[in-house]
Protein backbone atom coordinates (compact mmCIF):
# COMPACT_ATOMS: atom_id res chain seq x y z
CA UNK A 1 0.00 0.00 0.00
CA UNK A 2 1.01 3.44 -0.89
CA UNK A 3 1.61 5.64 2.18
CA UNK A 4 1.41 9.21 0.18
CA UNK A 5 0.08 9.40 -2.90
CA UNK A 6 0.06 12.61 -4.67
CA UNK A 7 -1.58 12.79 -8.12
CA UNK A 8 -1.50 16.29 -10.24
CA UNK A 9 -0.55 18.15 -7.92
CA UNK A 10 -0.75 22.50 -9.02
CA UNK A 11 -0.33 25.39 -6.64
CA UNK A 12 -0.14 28.60 -8.29
CA UNK A 13 0.36 31.98 -6.39
CA UNK A 14 -0.78 34.19 -8.57
CA UNK A 15 1.01 34.29 -11.48
CA UNK A 16 3.71 32.22 -9.74
CA UNK A 17 3.41 28.50 -11.00
CA UNK A 18 5.23 26.98 -8.06
CA UNK A 19 3.85 23.30 -8.14
CA UNK A 20 2.86 22.59 -12.05
CA UNK A 21 1.20 19.02 -11.73
CA UNK A 22 3.29 16.94 -9.98
CA UNK A 23 2.65 13.12 -9.24
CA UNK A 24 4.16 10.38 -7.47
CA UNK A 25 3.58 7.57 -4.91
CA UNK A 26 5.29 6.45 -1.57
CA UNK A 27 5.49 3.20 -0.45
CA UNK A 28 4.89 2.13 3.16
CA UNK A 29 8.27 1.78 5.05
CA UNK A 30 9.76 3.62 2.46
CA UNK A 31 12.52 6.52 3.06
CA UNK A 32 11.91 8.88 0.16
CA UNK A 33 14.10 11.66 -0.87
CA UNK A 34 12.64 14.51 -2.03
CA UNK A 35 15.51 16.76 -3.63
CA UNK A 36 15.76 19.80 -5.98
CA UNK A 37 17.42 23.25 -6.90
CA UNK A 38 15.77 26.37 -4.17
CA UNK A 39 12.84 27.49 -5.47
CA UNK A 40 11.91 24.19 -7.37
CA UNK A 41 8.45 23.89 -4.89
CA UNK A 42 9.81 21.38 -2.51
CA UNK A 43 8.56 23.22 0.50
CA UNK A 44 5.21 24.50 -1.57
CA UNK A 45 4.86 20.48 -1.75
CA UNK A 46 5.30 19.46 1.63
CA UNK A 47 3.35 22.48 2.84
CA UNK A 48 0.34 20.66 0.67
CA UNK A 49 0.93 17.65 2.10
CA UNK A 50 0.39 19.19 5.68
CA UNK A 51 -2.68 21.02 4.31
CA UNK A 52 -0.97 24.36 5.44
CA UNK A 53 -2.16 25.46 2.27
CA UNK A 54 -4.14 24.38 -0.32
CA UNK A 55 -3.69 22.66 -4.36
CA UNK A 56 -4.94 24.81 -6.83
CA UNK A 57 -5.25 21.34 -8.55
CA UNK A 58 -4.73 18.00 -7.62
CA UNK A 59 -4.98 15.91 -4.62
CA UNK A 60 -2.43 14.52 -1.91
CA UNK A 61 -3.77 11.15 -0.36
CA UNK A 62 -1.85 9.86 2.71
CA UNK A 63 -2.76 6.50 4.08
CA UNK A 64 -5.29 6.19 2.15
CA UNK A 65 -6.73 9.48 3.10
CA UNK A 66 -7.64 12.76 1.54
CA UNK A 67 -5.74 15.23 3.17
CA UNK A 68 -8.02 18.51 2.71
CA UNK A 69 -10.98 16.44 3.81
CA UNK A 70 -9.29 14.23 6.78
CA UNK A 71 -6.56 16.51 7.89
CA UNK A 72 -7.07 16.70 11.33
CA UNK A 73 -7.42 12.77 12.03
CA UNK A 74 -4.79 11.86 9.48
CA UNK A 75 -2.27 14.59 11.43
CA UNK A 76 -3.18 11.81 14.11
CA UNK A 77 -0.12 9.88 11.96
CA UNK A 78 1.76 12.14 11.03
CA UNK A 79 5.22 13.80 12.16
CA UNK A 80 5.98 16.94 10.79
CA UNK A 81 9.41 19.15 11.05
CA UNK A 82 9.46 22.09 9.11
CA UNK A 83 12.46 23.44 7.38
CA UNK A 84 11.71 26.41 9.01
CA UNK A 85 11.70 25.40 12.48
CA UNK A 86 10.10 28.08 14.81
CA UNK A 87 8.78 28.18 18.34
CA UNK A 88 6.88 30.44 21.21
CA UNK A 89 9.77 32.20 22.15
CA UNK A 90 8.61 32.53 25.49
CA UNK A 91 7.86 28.87 25.94
CA UNK A 92 10.35 25.84 27.33
CA UNK A 93 10.96 22.98 25.13
CA UNK A 94 8.77 21.05 28.18
CA UNK A 95 5.97 23.46 26.98
CA UNK A 96 5.87 22.69 23.75
CA UNK A 97 6.72 18.72 24.07
CA UNK A 98 3.41 19.05 26.74
CA UNK A 99 1.52 20.82 23.95
CA UNK A 100 1.79 18.72 21.71
CA UNK A 101 1.08 15.47 24.22
CA UNK A 102 -2.10 17.28 25.00
CA UNK A 103 -3.26 17.87 21.08
CA UNK A 104 -2.10 14.22 19.78
CA UNK A 105 -3.32 12.44 22.96
CA UNK A 106 -1.10 9.12 22.47
CA UNK A 107 1.66 7.61 23.80
CA UNK A 108 4.93 8.99 22.85
CA UNK A 109 8.59 8.30 23.47
CA UNK A 110 9.46 12.41 24.23
CA UNK A 111 11.67 11.50 27.65
CA UNK A 112 13.90 8.66 25.32
CA UNK A 113 14.34 11.22 22.37
CA UNK A 114 15.37 14.24 25.04
CA UNK A 115 18.18 11.96 25.96
CA UNK A 116 19.21 10.25 22.84
CA UNK A 117 19.42 13.85 21.52
CA UNK A 118 20.88 15.68 24.48
CA UNK A 119 18.82 18.39 24.27
CA UNK A 120 17.32 20.32 27.89
CA UNK A 121 13.93 20.97 27.58
CA UNK A 122 13.83 23.42 30.49
CA UNK A 123 15.11 26.14 28.67
CA UNK A 124 12.89 28.73 26.71
CA UNK A 125 13.43 28.65 23.29
CA UNK A 126 14.45 32.34 22.63
CA UNK A 127 17.50 31.34 24.04
CA UNK A 128 18.31 27.80 22.16
CA UNK A 129 20.92 27.39 19.55
CA UNK A 130 19.77 26.91 15.89
CA UNK A 131 20.97 23.24 16.51
CA UNK A 132 18.81 22.78 19.39
CA UNK A 133 15.95 24.38 18.03
CA UNK A 134 16.03 21.68 15.35
CA UNK A 135 16.69 18.87 18.12
CA UNK A 136 12.89 20.30 19.56
CA UNK A 137 11.64 20.14 16.38
CA UNK A 138 13.08 16.07 15.93
CA UNK A 139 11.86 15.44 18.91
CA UNK A 140 7.87 17.32 18.40
CA UNK A 141 8.04 15.08 15.43
CA UNK A 142 9.06 11.89 16.43
CA UNK A 143 7.53 11.57 20.05
CA UNK A 144 4.40 9.90 18.56
CA UNK A 145 6.22 7.27 16.59
CA UNK A 146 3.88 8.18 13.39
CA UNK A 147 3.25 6.03 10.58
CA UNK A 148 4.62 8.68 8.31
CA UNK A 149 7.12 11.42 8.99
CA UNK A 150 7.19 14.42 6.79
CA UNK A 151 10.76 16.00 6.92
CA UNK A 152 12.03 18.89 5.30
CA UNK A 153 15.70 19.17 5.52
CA UNK A 154 15.92 17.11 9.00
CA UNK A 155 19.86 17.20 9.40
CA UNK A 156 19.87 20.66 9.11
CA UNK A 157 21.92 22.84 11.69
CA UNK A 158 23.11 19.50 13.43
CA UNK A 159 26.27 18.49 13.95
CA UNK A 160 27.58 14.94 12.51
CA UNK A 161 27.09 12.60 16.06
CA UNK A 162 23.88 14.36 15.40
CA UNK A 163 23.03 13.69 12.03
CA UNK A 164 23.86 9.85 13.01
CA UNK A 165 21.44 9.86 15.55
CA UNK A 166 19.27 11.03 13.49
CA UNK A 167 19.73 8.57 10.84
CA UNK A 168 19.67 6.03 13.62
CA UNK A 169 16.25 7.17 14.38
CA UNK A 170 15.10 7.28 10.55
CA UNK A 171 16.14 3.22 10.38
CA UNK A 172 14.24 2.63 13.73
CA UNK A 173 10.99 4.42 12.03
CA UNK A 174 11.47 2.44 9.01
CA UNK A 175 12.05 -0.81 11.00
CA UNK A 176 8.62 -0.51 12.52
CA UNK A 177 6.97 -0.08 9.36
CA UNK A 178 7.11 3.87 9.48
CA UNK A 179 7.09 5.90 5.90
CA UNK A 180 9.73 8.75 5.59
CA UNK A 181 9.17 11.57 3.26
CA UNK A 182 12.55 13.84 3.72
CA UNK A 183 13.58 16.85 1.59
CA UNK A 184 17.30 17.47 1.63
CA UNK A 185 20.22 19.39 0.26
CA UNK A 186 22.54 16.95 1.52
CA UNK A 187 22.92 14.45 -1.25
CA UNK A 188 25.67 12.27 0.64
CA UNK A 189 22.51 11.62 3.24
CA UNK A 190 20.19 11.30 0.74
CA UNK A 191 22.55 8.23 -0.52
CA UNK A 192 23.14 7.23 2.69
CA UNK A 193 19.41 6.56 3.76
CA UNK A 194 17.00 7.14 1.29
CA UNK A 195 15.70 4.28 -0.91
CA UNK A 196 13.59 6.11 -3.62
CA UNK A 197 14.08 9.74 -4.72
CA UNK A 198 11.86 12.15 -6.82
CA UNK A 199 13.95 15.20 -8.14
CA UNK A 200 11.84 18.24 -8.94
CA UNK A 201 13.00 21.10 -10.49
CA UNK A 202 10.60 24.09 -11.79
CA UNK A 203 8.02 22.92 -10.49
CA UNK A 204 7.62 19.45 -12.32
CA UNK A 205 8.84 15.89 -11.62
CA UNK A 206 11.83 15.27 -13.55
CA UNK A 207 12.87 11.91 -12.57
CA UNK A 208 11.67 9.44 -9.55
CA UNK A 209 13.93 6.48 -9.31
CA UNK A 210 15.03 3.71 -6.78
CA UNK A 211 18.82 4.72 -5.38
CA UNK A 212 20.05 1.91 -6.93
CA UNK A 213 18.88 2.50 -10.41
CA UNK A 214 20.57 5.90 -10.01
CA UNK A 215 24.04 4.31 -9.36
CA UNK A 216 23.02 2.36 -12.56
CA UNK A 217 23.03 5.69 -14.49
CA UNK A 218 25.88 5.65 -16.42
CA UNK A 219 27.64 9.02 -16.32
CA UNK A 220 31.33 9.49 -16.98
CA UNK A 221 33.43 12.49 -16.17
CA UNK A 222 36.24 12.45 -18.81
CA UNK A 223 39.66 14.54 -18.88
CA UNK A 224 41.34 15.19 -22.08
CA UNK A 225 44.63 16.27 -23.00
CA UNK A 226 45.37 17.07 -26.63
CA UNK A 227 48.55 17.60 -28.25
CA UNK A 228 47.30 20.27 -29.89
CA UNK A 229 44.61 23.17 -29.82
CA UNK A 230 41.32 21.24 -31.69
CA UNK A 231 37.49 22.33 -32.19
CA UNK A 232 35.95 21.23 -29.36
CA UNK A 233 32.20 21.60 -30.92
CA UNK A 234 33.12 18.37 -32.14
CA UNK A 235 32.75 16.42 -28.60
CA UNK A 236 29.44 18.68 -28.38
CA UNK A 237 28.19 17.20 -31.45
CA UNK A 238 28.35 13.55 -29.96
CA UNK A 239 26.31 14.70 -26.73
CA UNK A 240 29.43 15.99 -24.47
CA UNK A 241 29.03 18.61 -22.26
CA UNK A 242 32.03 20.88 -21.67
CA UNK A 243 32.49 21.52 -18.68
CA UNK A 244 35.89 23.28 -18.43
CA UNK A 245 38.37 23.76 -21.16
CA UNK A 246 41.77 25.88 -21.84
CA UNK A 247 43.79 25.43 -25.00
CA UNK A 248 44.93 21.51 -25.92
CA UNK A 249 42.91 20.59 -22.07
CA UNK A 250 39.34 19.55 -21.61
CA UNK A 251 37.35 18.46 -18.99
CA UNK A 252 33.46 16.93 -20.26
CA UNK A 253 30.76 14.87 -19.02
CA UNK A 254 29.28 12.07 -20.95
CA UNK A 255 25.79 10.68 -20.21
CA UNK A 256 24.93 7.24 -21.51
CA UNK A 257 27.02 5.29 -23.99
CA UNK A 258 30.86 6.40 -23.88
CA UNK A 259 31.55 4.29 -27.00
CA UNK A 260 31.17 7.91 -29.52
CA UNK A 261 33.81 9.24 -27.42
CA UNK A 262 35.61 6.78 -27.60
CA UNK A 263 35.59 6.69 -31.86
CA UNK A 264 36.33 9.98 -31.73
CA UNK A 265 39.15 9.81 -29.63
CA UNK A 266 40.56 7.90 -31.75
CA UNK A 267 41.12 9.95 -34.65
CA UNK A 268 42.72 12.97 -32.35
CA UNK A 269 46.06 13.46 -30.70
CA UNK A 270 45.73 12.55 -27.13
CA UNK A 271 48.67 13.26 -24.66
CA UNK A 272 46.41 12.32 -21.66
CA UNK A 273 43.18 10.34 -20.76
CA UNK A 274 41.31 9.86 -17.55
CA UNK A 275 37.48 9.01 -17.74
CA UNK A 276 35.54 8.59 -14.40
CA UNK A 277 32.44 7.46 -13.15
CA UNK A 278 30.55 10.21 -11.95
CA UNK A 279 29.61 10.22 -8.59
CA UNK A 280 25.99 9.69 -7.43
CA UNK A 281 25.85 13.65 -6.53
CA UNK A 282 27.30 14.66 -9.90
CA UNK A 283 24.34 12.14 -11.01
CA UNK A 284 21.91 14.44 -9.00
CA UNK A 285 23.34 17.33 -10.48
CA UNK A 286 22.38 16.33 -14.10
CA UNK A 287 18.69 16.24 -13.01
CA UNK A 288 18.96 19.53 -11.09
CA UNK A 289 20.77 20.81 -14.39
CA UNK B 1 -10.29 23.03 22.07
CA UNK B 2 -9.84 23.02 26.06
CA UNK B 3 -6.27 22.82 25.04
CA UNK B 4 -6.03 25.50 23.00
CA UNK B 5 -8.01 27.91 25.56
CA UNK B 6 -5.91 27.04 28.23
CA UNK B 7 -2.53 27.42 26.65
CA UNK B 8 -3.90 31.01 24.74
CA UNK B 9 -5.05 32.02 28.55
CA UNK B 10 -1.84 30.79 29.78
CA UNK B 11 -0.03 32.54 27.59
CA UNK B 12 -1.61 36.24 27.90
CA UNK B 13 -2.82 36.59 31.20
CA UNK B 14 -0.24 39.16 32.06
CA UNK B 15 -2.12 41.31 29.15
CA UNK B 16 -5.30 40.43 30.67
CA UNK B 17 -4.32 41.47 34.47
CA UNK B 18 -2.29 44.48 33.31
CA UNK B 19 -5.99 45.49 31.48
CA UNK B 20 -7.93 44.56 34.78
CA UNK B 21 -5.20 46.52 37.10
CA UNK B 22 -5.37 49.36 34.47
CA UNK B 23 -9.66 49.57 34.84
CA UNK B 24 -9.51 49.14 38.11
CA UNK B 25 -7.04 51.72 38.91
CA UNK B 26 -8.93 54.60 36.52
CA UNK B 27 -11.90 53.66 38.49
CA UNK B 28 -10.44 54.05 41.78
CA UNK B 29 -8.91 57.56 40.07
CA UNK B 30 -12.66 58.70 39.59
CA UNK B 31 -14.56 57.26 42.39
CA UNK B 32 -11.71 58.84 45.37
CA UNK B 33 -11.72 62.45 43.30
CA UNK B 34 -15.88 62.35 43.33
CA UNK B 35 -16.78 63.89 46.28
CA UNK B 36 -14.88 66.87 45.77
CA UNK B 37 -16.28 66.87 42.52
CA UNK B 38 -19.61 66.46 43.84
CA UNK B 39 -19.00 69.31 45.98
CA UNK B 40 -18.17 71.63 42.58
CA UNK B 41 -21.25 70.32 41.06
CA UNK B 42 -23.55 73.54 40.50
CA UNK B 43 -20.98 75.16 39.55
CA UNK B 44 -20.22 72.50 36.49
CA UNK B 45 -24.46 72.32 35.81
CA UNK B 46 -24.01 76.09 34.92
CA UNK B 47 -20.59 75.85 32.81
CA UNK B 48 -22.56 73.67 30.98
CA UNK B 49 -24.75 76.16 29.66
CA UNK B 50 -22.58 78.25 28.18
CA UNK B 51 -21.54 75.37 25.67
CA UNK B 52 -23.02 74.84 22.46
CA UNK B 53 -25.99 71.63 22.13
CA UNK B 54 -23.95 70.26 19.23
CA UNK B 55 -20.58 70.06 20.98
CA UNK B 56 -22.23 68.34 24.19
CA UNK B 57 -23.91 65.99 21.65
CA UNK B 58 -21.32 65.36 19.69
CA UNK B 59 -19.22 63.87 22.69
CA UNK B 60 -22.36 62.28 23.69
CA UNK B 61 -22.40 64.76 26.97
CA UNK B 62 -26.22 65.59 27.79
CA UNK B 63 -25.34 67.62 30.56
CA UNK B 64 -22.28 67.82 33.20
CA UNK B 65 -25.02 66.94 35.92
CA UNK B 66 -22.07 65.96 38.21
CA UNK B 67 -24.51 65.04 40.99
CA UNK B 68 -24.16 61.32 41.04
CA UNK B 69 -21.00 59.30 40.66
CA UNK B 70 -23.10 57.72 37.39
CA UNK B 71 -23.02 61.15 35.62
CA UNK B 72 -19.48 61.93 36.33
CA UNK B 73 -18.17 58.45 35.43
CA UNK B 74 -20.33 58.32 31.93
CA UNK B 75 -18.43 61.68 30.81
CA UNK B 76 -15.68 61.35 32.59
CA UNK B 77 -14.69 57.47 32.26
CA UNK B 78 -16.84 55.62 29.78
CA UNK B 79 -16.85 58.58 26.99
CA UNK B 80 -13.29 57.94 26.10
CA UNK B 81 -11.10 56.27 28.74
CA UNK B 82 -12.67 52.89 29.40
CA UNK B 83 -13.64 52.55 25.43
CA UNK B 84 -9.78 53.12 24.48
CA UNK B 85 -8.61 50.25 27.29
CA UNK B 86 -11.50 48.26 25.79
CA UNK B 87 -9.91 48.52 21.83
CA UNK B 88 -6.78 48.49 22.93
CA UNK B 89 -7.52 44.74 25.00
CA UNK B 90 -9.69 43.31 22.04
CA UNK B 91 -7.44 44.43 19.37
CA UNK B 92 -4.08 42.94 20.70
CA UNK B 93 -6.00 39.72 21.99
CA UNK B 94 -7.35 39.48 18.63
CA UNK B 95 -4.20 40.19 16.27
CA UNK B 96 -2.45 38.04 18.57
CA UNK B 97 -4.51 35.06 18.28
CA UNK B 98 -4.07 34.39 14.76
CA UNK B 99 -2.11 37.09 12.62
CA UNK B 100 0.82 37.43 14.97
CA UNK B 101 1.17 33.30 15.00
CA UNK B 102 1.17 33.34 11.38
CA UNK B 103 3.53 36.08 11.01
CA UNK B 104 6.10 34.12 14.04
CA UNK B 105 5.46 30.61 11.91
CA UNK B 106 4.74 28.88 15.12
CA UNK B 107 0.82 28.59 13.67
CA UNK B 108 2.32 25.65 11.71
CA UNK B 109 2.81 23.96 15.40
CA UNK B 110 -0.60 23.50 16.08
CA UNK B 111 -1.59 23.20 12.51
CA UNK B 112 0.71 19.96 12.16
CA UNK B 113 -1.13 18.31 14.80
CA UNK B 114 -4.69 16.48 14.50
CA UNK B 115 -6.89 19.49 15.34
CA UNK B 116 -9.40 21.20 13.11
CA UNK B 117 -8.68 24.92 12.12
CA UNK B 118 -12.20 25.75 13.56
CA UNK B 119 -11.04 24.06 16.71
CA UNK B 120 -7.80 26.53 16.71
CA UNK B 121 -10.09 29.56 15.96
CA UNK B 122 -12.63 29.23 18.46
CA UNK B 123 -10.15 28.23 20.97
CA UNK B 124 -8.61 31.65 20.60
CA UNK B 125 -11.60 33.24 20.05
CA UNK B 126 -13.26 31.72 23.57
CA UNK B 127 -10.29 32.84 25.29
CA UNK B 128 -10.53 36.45 23.92
CA UNK B 129 -14.32 35.95 25.00
CA UNK B 130 -13.50 35.07 28.64
CA UNK B 131 -10.80 37.81 28.67
CA UNK B 132 -13.50 40.51 27.91
CA UNK B 133 -15.45 39.28 30.61
CA UNK B 134 -13.01 39.36 33.18
CA UNK B 135 -11.71 42.96 31.98
CA UNK B 136 -16.03 44.20 32.20
CA UNK B 137 -16.40 42.71 35.53
CA UNK B 138 -12.37 44.00 36.68
CA UNK B 139 -12.85 47.43 35.25
CA UNK B 140 -17.08 48.45 35.90
CA UNK B 141 -17.45 46.22 39.28
CA UNK B 142 -14.88 47.55 40.37
CA UNK B 143 -16.91 50.22 42.15
CA UNK B 144 -18.76 47.75 44.46
CA UNK B 145 -15.43 47.73 46.88
CA UNK B 146 -14.09 51.31 45.74
CA UNK B 147 -17.34 52.52 46.37
CA UNK B 148 -17.65 51.78 49.96
CA UNK B 149 -13.99 52.50 50.26
CA UNK B 150 -14.51 56.47 49.73
CA UNK B 151 -18.65 56.22 51.12
CA UNK B 152 -19.99 57.40 47.67
CA UNK B 153 -23.71 56.14 46.77
CA UNK B 154 -23.95 54.26 43.61
CA UNK B 155 -27.56 52.30 41.54
CA UNK B 156 -25.87 49.07 40.81
CA UNK B 157 -28.74 48.12 38.61
CA UNK B 158 -27.25 50.84 36.62
CA UNK B 159 -23.52 49.75 36.41
CA UNK B 160 -25.40 45.76 35.44
CA UNK B 161 -26.73 47.14 32.75
CA UNK B 162 -23.52 49.35 31.69
CA UNK B 163 -21.43 46.00 31.92
CA UNK B 164 -24.25 44.36 29.22
CA UNK B 165 -23.60 47.38 27.08
CA UNK B 166 -19.51 47.29 27.39
CA UNK B 167 -19.63 43.31 26.86
CA UNK B 168 -21.51 43.46 23.62
CA UNK B 169 -19.24 46.43 22.63
CA UNK B 170 -16.24 44.63 23.69
CA UNK B 171 -17.70 41.21 21.77
CA UNK B 172 -18.02 43.34 18.59
CA UNK B 173 -14.54 44.85 18.35
CA UNK B 174 -13.46 41.35 19.20
CA UNK B 175 -14.72 39.82 16.21
CA UNK B 176 -14.30 42.53 13.91
CA UNK B 177 -10.50 42.22 14.79
CA UNK B 178 -10.36 38.18 15.02
CA UNK B 179 -12.07 38.58 11.15
CA UNK B 180 -9.16 40.84 10.38
CA UNK B 181 -6.76 38.17 12.10
CA UNK B 182 -8.13 35.83 9.87
CA UNK B 183 -7.59 37.43 6.78
CA UNK B 184 -4.16 39.26 7.79
CA UNK B 185 -0.66 37.52 8.13
CA UNK B 186 0.97 40.38 9.65
CA UNK B 187 -0.03 41.53 13.05
CA UNK B 188 0.43 45.27 12.27
CA UNK B 189 -2.10 45.28 9.58
CA UNK B 190 -4.75 44.04 12.30
CA UNK B 191 -3.90 46.72 14.48
CA UNK B 192 -3.29 48.90 11.85
CA UNK B 193 -6.88 48.01 10.59
CA UNK B 194 -8.76 48.56 13.71
CA UNK B 195 -7.20 51.42 14.72
CA UNK B 196 -8.20 53.06 11.35
CA UNK B 197 -11.79 51.86 11.49
CA UNK B 198 -12.44 52.76 14.97
CA UNK B 199 -11.16 56.63 14.54
CA UNK B 200 -13.08 56.54 11.32
CA UNK B 201 -16.43 55.51 13.28
CA UNK B 202 -15.63 57.74 16.14
CA UNK B 203 -14.92 60.60 13.61
CA UNK B 204 -18.20 60.18 12.16
CA UNK B 205 -19.87 60.34 15.16
CA UNK B 206 -18.50 63.62 15.90
CA UNK B 207 -19.36 64.91 12.37
CA UNK B 208 -23.05 63.68 12.36
CA UNK B 209 -23.51 65.41 16.09
CA UNK B 210 -22.27 68.85 14.09
CA UNK B 211 -24.48 68.70 11.72
CA UNK B 212 -28.31 67.69 10.96
CA UNK B 213 -27.90 66.79 7.38
CA UNK B 214 -25.18 64.25 8.77
CA UNK B 215 -27.35 62.91 11.35
CA UNK B 216 -27.84 59.68 9.96
CA UNK B 217 -24.29 58.46 9.40
CA UNK B 218 -24.21 57.87 13.60
CA UNK B 219 -25.83 54.69 12.58
CA UNK B 220 -22.54 53.56 10.82
CA UNK B 221 -20.81 53.89 14.16
CA UNK B 222 -19.68 51.75 16.98
CA UNK B 223 -19.94 54.73 19.58
CA UNK B 224 -23.27 55.77 18.82
CA UNK B 225 -24.13 52.64 19.93
CA UNK B 226 -22.22 52.45 23.02
CA UNK B 227 -23.62 55.48 25.28
CA UNK B 228 -22.87 54.61 28.61
CA UNK B 229 -24.83 57.56 29.78
CA UNK B 230 -28.19 55.48 28.50
CA UNK B 231 -27.15 52.97 30.41
CA UNK B 232 -25.13 54.44 33.73
CA UNK B 233 -27.20 57.71 33.79
CA UNK B 234 -30.89 56.52 32.87
CA UNK B 235 -29.98 52.42 33.23
CA UNK B 236 -31.67 52.06 29.64
CA UNK B 237 -30.06 49.64 26.89
CA UNK B 238 -30.91 50.43 23.51
CA UNK B 239 -32.46 47.26 21.47
CA UNK B 240 -30.64 48.51 18.89
CA UNK B 241 -27.46 49.02 19.66
CA UNK B 242 -27.81 44.95 21.52
CA UNK B 243 -28.88 44.30 17.81
CA UNK B 244 -26.22 45.88 16.33
CA UNK B 245 -23.61 44.71 18.73
CA UNK B 246 -25.18 41.00 18.26
CA UNK B 247 -25.48 40.70 14.26
CA UNK B 248 -21.66 42.50 13.83
CA UNK B 249 -20.45 40.04 16.16
CA UNK B 250 -22.00 37.10 14.47
CA UNK B 251 -21.40 38.32 10.95
CA UNK B 252 -17.44 39.05 11.47
CA UNK B 253 -17.11 35.67 13.64
CA UNK B 254 -18.55 33.64 11.01
CA UNK B 255 -16.46 34.97 7.70
CA UNK B 256 -13.28 35.01 10.15
CA UNK B 257 -13.75 31.14 11.26
CA UNK B 258 -14.48 30.97 7.32
CA UNK B 259 -11.66 32.04 6.24
CA UNK B 260 -9.11 31.05 8.40
CA UNK B 261 -10.56 27.45 7.67
CA UNK B 262 -10.34 28.04 3.76
CA UNK B 263 -7.17 30.26 3.78
CA UNK B 264 -3.46 29.16 2.95
CA UNK B 265 -1.48 29.35 5.57
CA UNK B 266 2.56 29.94 5.32
CA UNK B 267 5.25 32.11 6.90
Amino acid sequence: MDALIINNLVKHFGDTKAVNGISFSVSQGEIFGFLGPNGAGKTTTIRCIMDFIHPTAGSIRILGKDTQRDGADIRHQVGYLSGYVRFYGQWTGHEHIAYAKKLNGEKNISDELIERLAFDPSIKTKNLSSGNRQKLGLILAFMNQPKLLIMDEPTNALDPLLQNTVYELLGEAQKRGATVFMSSHNLAEVDRICTKVCIIKNGKVTAVKEITALENVRVYTAHIHLANTVDLSMFKKIGAEIIESRNDYATMKITGDIGPLIKLLSTLPVKDLRIEHASLEDIFLTFYH
Amino acid sequence: MWVIILRYLRDKWKTIVTYCVAGFGFMWIYVAMFPSIQAQSESYAKLTESFPKAFMKAFGIESLNLDHIENFLSIEHFSMVWPIMAILLVTSLAASAIAKDIENGTMELSLARPIKRLSIFFGRYITGLIAIVVFVITSIFAIVPLAALHNVSYMFSHFVTTAILAALFCWAMFSLGMMFSAFFSDKGKVSMSMGGLLILMYVINIISGLKESLQNLEYLSFFHYFTAENTLVHNTLKPEAVWVFIGIAVACTAVGAWRFSKRDIAV
